[in-house]
């Protein structure tokens, strides 16, 4: 057993990423006794949230190299500092970008990576967090992580073991007190076709993997299978928003996505 | 503590969204170096410095020996991604302290010419667009009015509102400047365009009773052609006189002087989008498109004004004697060949969005050097500091703030102490110099670089060839800047001379008492030097 300096006691969890208790918790408990909202995000926040589903990432294999945070922007100096305490640089090209939302942190002497994301989560689409990111005191709420990966345009095989994860132990629930909140995913996808587009694309291709996984059993591929009808479900009987409406009307004749750079 | 020394390279992928594109990184620098502006005020500044120059074999020598600046500019920012351009060039290869010196003296002369372009924005814009237009339109009120805004005060007041505009539009963020460069853009291309056709389907009589009945009716100036070119012959103007290569070799700094601005991209590095190809193809496509338009639009316009009606044009204006309403800008002559008012409308307002928008690009480069500096720890932490939007408030503030300074000195008194096209080139030909030895000094950093970059001509790397084209041009534009006073628009013999050295020098003081200031807090800035990519 360990103990956290806010009197916690946690077990290690068999299989858990290296970098979880010697990078990740010390970060995390720092941040919140120093005041600060940091919250895990991405591939390791899905670990954090999975029970049964660590077993899963175990045996597909699944590998953590780096690791994403959001974070409120007012702090963004003082979040840095501390990740340079603990011997993360910044990246410079992007130090030097006024306005960003985002601090890319240089490997540190472990060779781990990261990033801060403030506010938003920008990739192929947009998430906005402010005012969710308190939801949860460790990670981003369920259903944001959701959407972080399903809003890959492209998404690889580590991002779809992440929604299988989070797929198998979590509900869809109402709201963000229960599970996987329903109506967040339709709020995001309802006033944003791009968004929503994605998200059905990768429904799709979800269902495609988890029908072909070696590591899922058949328990595990149906209720991953009914769970992903349930979420195109939620999208398909969302409200829809004028301008998703009439976004809708152009279709993928224009490009309905961020580009990211690959260099 | 000591912080960790910033690593140069990015991560192979940031997985960022960034801002510009290949075609927005060929509008900055098409904008940057205001392709309609110098089709406007080009004819008459080589008119008056070398009028036996043959205006196709001065730009096709500068397109030459600029391509050499843009490859240089273009292999380095594809070698180091990052914004500040040849500050990180020139440290990362040569020396920080003669890096930072130089994007210094570099930063300054942006300084300089946001402000300077501010008031020539009134000047060489504004008012002749008035005037022409007042010309269109027979309204005395125009054409009082283009002469209204050349007074001190107005000026001021007009160009402090054009800082103030960039000032918004800065801290509204990369996404919205770059929405706003690409509109006005389209705007003033075809406002180009349109001066384009004037030109390219108008005979030269045509011209010669334009002009002599414009004159006539606004300024009861009979054949006003003919005497505006005997006017300047009795001042002094020789006519007929053949082109000769020495002319065109000699005005080298102006074929130059078009395209600067080709290679300001790189000061906003990090923000490209595939900066290996991107930076590329929009510094050298830029360069390309600009010498293409420059190339007809120019030669049409010798054509159809006469070469010697413009050399005398410019003698007249140098000796305060021109008879002409307003500067004799192309745009100016443009709007007497057209009746059209929508026309000449157009190509007024394309002539001052070309001016417009060029403040916008140079106080962008501004900000983006500060927060190098700022990143390496060479200026203020704070001064790089966003606002809850993200907006650069403080570094813009600085640079706006510098640039209302020297807009009040232009307008005022006249800034003619500081050598403008001495300031920037010293730096580019530093630049030169590190990329002739960056293959051999920082053999790690090139053997990484893209295959672009690592590119052989000849058994040699095309980044030292292109360094050696780039150093000779250099050497020839600061020979130039520094020997004619006409071409820099300098006054006096040395003070422009000590500014300039001033300048560089407190570059250099400022980058030893930042050093040692770091190095009692335990950070030694030399590790800007040896810092080496991730593996």
């Amino acid at each position: 057993m360990t103990a956290r300096p806010d009197g916690r006691e946690i077990s290690s969890t068999p299989g858990e990423p290296r970098i979880m208790r010697s990078v990740v918790d010390p970060l995390l408990d720092q941040a919140r006794a120093a005041g600060l909202v940091l919250r895990l995000c991405g591939g390791l926040a899905c670990w954090e949230r999975a029970r049964h589903g660590k077993r899963l990432a175990i045996d597909a294999g699944r590998t953590y190299s780096d690791m994403d945070f959001a974070a409120c922007y007012p702090q963004r100096r003082e979040i840095i500092n501390l990740f340079q305490r603990h011997g993360f640089r910044e990246d410079a090209a992007s130090a030097t970008v006024p306005g960003l939302r985002r601090t890319i942190l240089d490997s540190n002497a472990d060779g781990v990576r990261g990033d801060i994301f403030y506010d938003v989560l920008s990739f192929c689409h947009s998430l906005d967090l402010r005012g969710r990111l308190e939801l949860h005191d460790r990670t981003i709420a369920l259903a944001d992580l959701m959407l972080q990966k399903m809003q890959i345009l492209g998404l690889t095989e580590k991002d779809a073991i992440d929604v299988q994860m989070l797929l198998l132990d979590h509900d869809l629930g109402p709201d963000d007190h229960v599970g996987i909140s329903k109506a967040r995913i339709a709020q995001v996808c309802g006033s944003d076709w791009g968004f929503f587009r994605t998200f059905s694309l990768n429904i799709e291709r979800i269902e495609a993997i988890t029908a072909s996984s070696p590591y899922l059993n058949v328990a595990q591929r149906e209720r991953i299978a009914s769970q992903l009808a349930r979420l195109r479900q939620c999208v398909g009987e969302m409200p829809k928003s004028l301008g998703w409406r009439l976004r809708s009307l152009i279709g993928d004749r224009l490009r309905w996505y961020e580009t990211v750079d690959e260099h | 503590m000591a912080l960790a020394t910033p690593s140069l390279f990015v991560r192979q992928t940031s997985g960022l969204i960034k801002e510009f594109r290949p075609i927005d990184v060929f509008v900055f620098n098409t904008v940057a170096f205001a392709l309609g502006l110098v089709l406007a005020i080009t004819p008459t500044f080589l008119g008056g410095l070398y009028p036996n120059a043959n205006i196709h074999v001065v730009l096709t020598l500068g397109f030459i020996l600029t391509a050499f600046n843009g490859l240089v500019y273009g292999l380095f920012s594809a070698a180091m991604p990052r914004s500040g351009g040849d500050y990180v060039f020139i440290s990362r290869t040569l020396n920080p302290a003669v890096g930072f010196a130089a994007n210094w003296g570099f930063t300054w002369s942006q300084f300089l010419g946001v402000g300077v372009y501010a008031a020539w924005c009134v000047r060489d814009a504004l008012s002749p667009a008035l005037i022409t237009l007042g010309y269109g339109m027979r309204s005395k009120a125009l054409i009082d009015s283009g002469g209204f805004v050349l007074k001190p005060v107005p000026m001021f007041v007009i160009g402090t509102l054009l800082l103030a505009s960039v000032l918004v539009v800065s801290l509204a963020g990369t996404k919205i400047l770059k929405r706003f460069l690409n509109a006005f853009f389209v705007v003033a291309l075809i406002g180009t365009g349109m001066l384009m056709w004037v030109f390219l389907t108008t005979s030269h009589s045509e011209f010669v009773a334009a002009f002599n009945s414009a004159m006539a009716q606004q300024a009861n100036l009979e054949n006003a052609y003919a005497a505006v070119i005997e006017q300047a012959r009795s001042n002094g103007l020789q006519t007929g006189q053949p082109t000769d290569f020495l002319s065109a070799l000699l005005a080298l700094p102006v074929g130059y002087w078009v395209f600067i601005g080709v290679t300001y991209s790189a000061y906003v590095g990090g923000e490209i989008k595939e900066p290996q190809k991107s930076q590329t193809i929009g510094i050298l496509g830029a360069l390309v498109f600009g010498y293409v338009i420059y190339m007809i639009t120019m030669g049409a316009y010798y054509d159809v004004v006469g070469r010697d009606f413009n050399n005398a044009v410019a003698l007249l204006q140098t000796l305060e004697k021109s008879p002409l309403p307003t500067s004799g800008s192309m745009s100016f002559f443009a709007g007497i060949l057209t009746t059209n008012i929508g026309a000449i409308l157009l190509i007024s307002v394309s002539t001052f969005l070309w001016f417009f928008m060029m403040l916008f690009v140079m106080a962008t480069v501004c900000v983006r050097n500060i927060f190098a500096w700022s990143f390496d720890q060479l200026a203020p932490e704070r001064w790089s500091h966003t606002d809850r939007r993200g907006a650069p408030r403080v570094a813009t503030l600085v640079v706006v703030g510098c640039a209302e300074l020297f807009l009040a000195a232009q307008v005022f008194a006249g800034i003619t102490f500081m050598n403008y096209i001495a300031l920037f080139s010293v730096c580019f030909l530093i630049a030169g110099i590190a990329a002739i030895v960056f293959p051999y000094r920082r053999k790690e950093l090139f053997e990484q670089s893209p295959a672009i970059v690592r590119r052989r001509v000849l058994g040699l790397p095309l980044i030292t060839l292109a360094g050696i084209g780039n150093t000779v041009l250099f050497l020839l534009v600061l020979y130039s800047a520094l020997t004619n006073n006409g071409l820099s628009g300098v006054t006096g013999e040395w003070l422009p001379v000590y500014v300039l050295v001033a300048i560089y020098g407190s570059g250099f003081l400022v980058y030893m008492a930042t050093k040692a200031y770091r190095a009692r807090g335990g950070v030694d800035l030399g590790h800007l030097y040896s810092e080496i990519p991730p593996e």
